[in-house]
């Protein structure tokens, strides 16, 4: 329960940074930081689920 | 720029075309990953009697066969048919101004459909059966999106590079079936040589198929450590394969 609320947390903080980002840079370079952002949100609910349901 | 209802749209297209004409319709959507969990389960696990070492459950094989093949289908449909797409999209290409990366995304999506609607026929029959069900579940979407993420950054290197060289689909399908009988789907690692158990840690399909297994057969933890080096490594992949593309994108254009 408690890894299911903090991935769904971590999941609203990034749709919203991506979202925001995308929306807001007009140029290339938002792609870059589109799949930073990806890597680190994924990397993390592995990360979260690791440390939660060791 | 980035047209989402124009992916939409050729996502729907994809997906009606392969059953345009028939009388049954969208009907064998169903129809197909019913049969093939039928040859799974019923074929492979009944008739066949596969049996899995260390586990006394009757369907433990079926389990392992179908959380194996159901993710892998979807994975190498997705890179095979990523490679052709810009060609098979030229018409397109070169009367609509839009994404070519983003036409990777109408494949992804339809063979996502494909997946939803076999997995969900397949918790149908684990539910009848009472197999047992893990909390860890929850992770099934991540690890699907990690291997359909990992098929996108393949399949655009695939895609830009067949425009220059039309011969790489078909090497891409060979390397698929090579790949396909190189990782442990049908049958299970221990039977594989010492060399090639070290070698397969090396293997991505490997790890995104045996974290499968730990949530649905094993009922354990995923490799966590390996999904999260998996993870950099597919976004280094994508991270490549736009850079090349943005290279080639003025050539690939005047190509097609």
């Amino acid at each position: 329960m408690i890894a299911m609320l903090v991935i769904v947390l971590w999941t609203v903080l990034f749709v919203i940074t991506g979202y925001v980002s995308w929306k807001k840079i007009v140029s290339h370079i938002k792609v870059y930081l589109l799949i930073f952002y990806n890597a680190i949100y994924l990397a993390g609910v592995f990360l979260i689920f690791s440390f939660l349901k060791a | 720029m980035v047209n989402i209802s124009l992916i939409l749209e050729l996502t729907k297209r994809d997906f009606s075309d392969r059953f345009a004409g028939s009388i049954l319709g969208s009907i064998w959507a169903f129809i197909w990953p019913l049969v093939s969990l039928f040859i799974y389960i019923v074929i492979f696990g009944k008739i066949m009697g596969g049996k899995l070492p260390g586990t006394s459950e009757f369907y433990a094989y079926s389990v392992y066969l179908t959380v194996g093949l159901l993710p892998w289908t979807a994975f190498s449909n997705s890179i095979y048919r990523s490679t052709s797409v810009f060609i098979d999209t030229k018409n397109l290409i070169s009367k609509i101004k839009l994404s070519l990366p983003a036409l990777l995304i109408y494949i992804i999506l339809s063979e996502t459909i494909t997946y939803v609607i076999s997995m969900g026929l397949f918790f149908i029959f684990l539910f009848i059966s009472g197999h047992p069900f893990s909390s860890r579940l929850i992770l099934l979407p991540y690890l699907f999106y990690l291997q359909q993420l990992f098929a996108f950054g393949i399949g655009l290197l695939a895609a830009t590079l067949t425009v220059f060289i039309r011969d790489l689909k078909e090497a891409i399908g060979i390397m698929l079936q090579l790949w396909f009988w190189f990782t442990p789907i049908v049958y299970i690692q221990d039977i594989l040589p010492e060399f090639l158990k070290k070698v397969m840690i090396y293997n991505p399909a490997h790890v995104i198929i045996s974290s499968y297994r730990s949530i649905f057969v094993f009922n354990d933890s995923p490799p966590y450590g390996a999904l999260i080096i998996l993870t950099i490594i597919t976004h280094c992949i994508i991270l490549i394969a736009y850079l090349l593309f943005r290279s080639l994108e003025k050539d690939v254009r005047d190509l097609l």
